[in-house]
C-alpha cells in the first residue's frame, strides 16, 4: 500500500515553504541584511569639497603703464641662447609697443650685442643659457653706466638633467641661467634651487607670494604678485623690492628666510623668475601690476645717446679676452613680437 | 510500491546525502573555524590590479570565517583614482574586522593611502613607506589639423591642473591626517613635503607602527580579533599578462602601458599617486620628493 499522494504532495508543499521561507526569513532574524553600505564611507570628511577643492584667486586687471616717456628702444636679448620666447614675454613686449616704444630683438648675428646696446635705450635678458663674454659684460657695463636701464629675469637651474630640452643634443648641459658674471657687476647674484611655500601658495608649493620690501617705484601698487618658479636673488649693493611671503624655504637648504625676487641696483633690476610675465600668469594677483611697474622702469631711463661707445674703432670687434664666441647655431629663436 | 520500500528508499536517500555532508561536517568539526586572511598588494596600483585585490577585501568581508585581514603590501603607488578606490576598500573592510599591514619593502604614495585605514603598520628597517603626494604630467599637445569641440577638450591649462592636484593632495594629506594624526610626530606641512621614509624612521615618527615581519603582523591582527586557533588563508593576485608600466613617450604624458583594458590607444594625462621616477618634460608635483 502506498502512501497517500495527497500527503506526499502536502510533505512536499510544507518542506519547501519551510525551506525557502526560512532562507529568506534569515537574514533578518541573523540581522545580517544589507549589502555594503556603512557609514564610514560618508564619514570621509576629509573628502568632501569644503574640504579639498583650493580657491583660485581672482584674475583681473590689465597692464598699463604710467611713464611719460616716450619713443624709447628696448633691445631684447634672444642671441645668448636664451630660454625664453617672444610668446612668453607678449605682456611685457605688447605693453612696451602700445605705449610707443620700441621693442627689437639682438640675435647675435648680424652685429655685436655693444653695436645692438648703442643704439638702445634699455635692456631686457631673461635667462640666458650662454655666457656673456667680458667685452659684452663690459659693454653692459658701460650702457649702465650711461643710463641705460637693464632687467634681467632668470629663473632656477632646471631640475631634472636629460629630461630638458637639452637631452636631444646628448649632453649633460648646464641648464642653469648664465647671470652669474652679468649680475655680480651689480652686487646681484642668483641663488640656487627654487624657492617653496608648504603654507600660503597659490595652489602649488612652487606657486610663491611676494610683497613689497620697502618704497620702491618698482613695487607701486603691488599687494602681492605670484612667482610660479622663482629663483632667490642674493643682494649685495642692491635693494630688495619685493620678498617672498612668511613661511618660504629655499629648496637646496630647506631653510625659512626672507627672500628677495625681485632686487634693483640703479639702473639693473633682477627678477627671479620668468613665469609670472606670460600671459597665462600676467593677471593673476597683481602680476599685471608688477608687469607695468617693470615696463615703466625699462623706459624711465635716461641714456647718453652713443654708449657703449667703441672702445677703439681700429680694432676688430671679435674680443680678445674671453674664449673666442663659437658660431651662433639658428636655436629656436622667437620671432618678434 | 510498499510502505516498507517506501521507508527503505527515503533511508537510502538520506544515507547518500549524508554521504556527501558527512565529511564537510567533520572538517568544519576538526578545522579551526577562524581564518586570517592575508592579501597581497604588489606592483603598481591601477585601476586592473586593484578589482582583484577589492574582491579580495569583499570576500573576507563576506566570509564569515575570515575574521581579520593582513596587507601585505609591497608597491609604489600607482594610479591616483585607484589609489583612493583600494583605499575605500581597506576602510570598509576595517570597519568590520581587524585589518593590519605588512610592509615587504615599500608601502609608498599610492599604496601608503591604502594602509592608512589599517590598525598597525609593520614594516622592517629596510622598507620605505611615505611619499604622500600627487603628480600629473602635461597633457599632449594636440595633433596638427585635430579638431575639438572647445578649448578644454583635450587639454587643460596649468592653472587648472595646479587647482586638481591641490584637490588630490589636500585628501591625500586629509587622510594620513585623520588616520595617524595621533601617532604622528610630523605636522601636516612636513607630511605635504611628501619624503619616504626607512622602516626605523617611520616607526620612530609615527608613519608606521612597528618593526617585524609579515608573520607578527598575522599575530597581531589574530589577536586583535581574539583568535588563539586559526587558519591563515593567502590570498595572491592573479597574474595576467596584462601588466601596467607607468612610461613616457616623447610627448611627456605618463600612459599606462600594455594595459589589458581598454587604454591602449589612449595616451590619457594620469594623475599618480607614486614613488620613483617618472620622466616627464613638464611636471606638475604636488610635493617636493616624490
Amino acid at each position: 500500500m502506498s502512501a497517500p499522494n495527497s500527503r506526499l504532495a502536502a510533505v512536499f508543499v510544507v518542506i519547501v515553504v519551510v525551506l525557502v521561507g526560512g532562507a529568506a526569513a534569515a537574514p533578518y532574524a541573523l540581522g545580517s541584511g544589507g549589502g555594503d553600505d556603512d557609514p564610514t564611507t560618508a564619514a570621509n570628511q576629509q573628502f568632501q569639497p569644503d574640504s579639498v577643492l583650493p580657491d583660485s584667486g581672482a584674475e583681473e586687471g590689465e597692464v598699463s603703464m604710467d611713464s611719460d616717456a616716450s619713443d624709447k628702444t628696448v633691445l631684447v636679448d634672444v642671441g645668448h641662447a636664451n630660454d625664453v620666447s617672444g610668446t612668453q614675454l607678449e605682456p611685457l613686449l605688447s605693453t612696451l609697443a602700445e605705449n610707443g616704444h620700441q621693442v627689437r630683438f639682438y640675435r647675435g648675428q648680424r652685429r655685436s650685442l655693444n653695436e645692438s646696446l648703442r643704439s638702445a635705450d634699455a635692456f631686457l635678458v631673461v635667462s640666458p643659457r650662454e655666457r656673456f663674454t667680458d667685452d659684452e659684460l663690459a659693454g653692459v657695463q658701460a650702457f649702465t653706466d650711461a643710463g641705460g636701464r637693464v632687467l634681467v629675469m632668470g629663473d632656477p637651474p632646471a631640475v631634472q638633467a636629460g629630461g630638458g630640452p637639452f637631452f636631444s643634443l646628448g649632453g649633460l648641459e648646464e641648464t642653469g641661467p648664465q647671470t652669474a658674471s652679468l649680475g655680480s657687476n651689480y652686487g646681484i647674484a642668483y641663488g640656487s634651487g627654487y624657492l617653496y611655500n608648504m603654507a600660503t601658495n597659490d595652489n602649488n608649493y612652487q606657486s610663491i607670494y611676494a610683497r613689497p620690501a620697502g618704497d620702491s617705484a618698482l613695487a607701486d601698487g603691488v599687494d602681492r604678485v605670484v612667482m610660479r618658479e622663482a629663483a632667490p636673488i642674493r643682494t649685495g649693493e642692491a635693494t630688495q623690492v619685493l620678498v617672498a611671503s612668511e613661511g618660504t624655504q629655499l629648496s637646496t637648504t630647506r631653510e625659512t628666510g626672507r627672500y628677495a625676487v625681485v632686487a634693483r641696483n640703479g639702473n639693473v633690476a633682477a627678477v627671479g623668475d620668468t613665469e609670472f610675465v606670460t600671459r597665462e600668469n600676467a593677471h593673476d594677483a597683481d602680476n599685471e601690476v608688477l608687469i607695468g611697474n617693470l615696463a615703466d622702469f625699462l623706459v624711465d631711463g635716461d641714456k647718453e645717446p652713443g654708449a657703449p661707445a667703441d672702445p677703439d674703432s681700429d680694432r676688430p670687434t671679435q674680443p680678445g679676452g674671453g674664449p673666442p664666441e663659437p658660431p651662433r647655431t639658428p636655436q629656436p629663436t622667437p620671432a618678434p613680437a | 510500491m510498499t510502505r516498507a520500500q517506501s521507508y527503505a528508499l527515503v533511508v537510502a536517500a538520506a544515507v547518500l546525502l549524508s554521504a556527501i555532508l558527512a565529511p564537510v561536517a567533520y572538517d568544519r568539526a576538526t578545522q579551526p573555524d577562524s581564518r586570517v586572511a592575508v592579501i597581497t598588494i604588489e606592483g603598481a596600483i591601477s585601476s586592473n590590479t586593484v578589482t582583484p585585490i577589492q574582491e579580495d577585501l569583499r570576500e573576507a568581508r563576506e566570509n564569515e570565517s575570515i575574521d581579520a585581514v593582513v596587507l601585505n603590501v609591497d608597491s609604489p603607488g600607482g594610479g591616483a583614482a585607484a589609489s583612493e578606490q583600494l583605499y575605500l576598500s581597506v576602510q570598509r573592510t576595517a570597519a568590520e574586522m581587524p585589518v593590519v599591514a605588512s610592509v615587504k619593502s615599500a608601502g609608498a604614495s599610492g599604496a601608503y593611502y591604502a594602509m592608512l585605514p589599517t590598525e598597525d603598520i609593520y614594516v622592517t628597517p629596510a622598507s620605505i613607506v611615505g611619499s604622500v603626494g600627487v603628480r600629473g604630467a602635461a597633457p599632449t599637445p594636440s595633433l596638427p589639423g585635430e579638431i575639438k569641440s572647445g578649448p578644454d577638450k583635450a587639454s587643460s591649462t596649468a592653472d587648472r591642473r595646479r587647482a586638481q592636484i591641490e584637490t588630490l593632495q589636500r585628501a591625500f594629506v586629509g587622510s594620513v591626517m585623520k588616520h595617524r594624526g595621533d601617532d604622528l610626530e610630523l605636522s601636516r606641512s612636513e607630511v605635504a613635503h611628501g619624503k619616504v621614509y626607512t622602516g626605523a624612521r617611520a616607526v620612530d615618527n609615527g608613519m608606521a607602527d612597528e618593526i617585524g615581519s609579515s608573520q607578527d603582523a598575522i599575530r597581531r591582527a589574530a589577536d586583535a580579533a581574539g583568535l588563539d586557533d586559526y587558519e591563515v588563508v593567502r590570498k595572491e593576485p592573479p597574474t595576467t599578462g596584462g601588466l601596467l608600466l607607468l612610461s613616457t613617450d616623447d610627448g611627456g604624458t605618463v600612459v599606462v602601458e600594455k594595459s589589458p583594458v581598454g587604454y591602449d590607444a589612449v595616451d590619457a594625462p594620469t594623475y599618480l599617486m607614486v614613488y620613483g621616477t617618472v620622466n616627464t618634460q613638464d611636471e606638475v608635483i604636488g610635493n617636493v620628493s616624490a
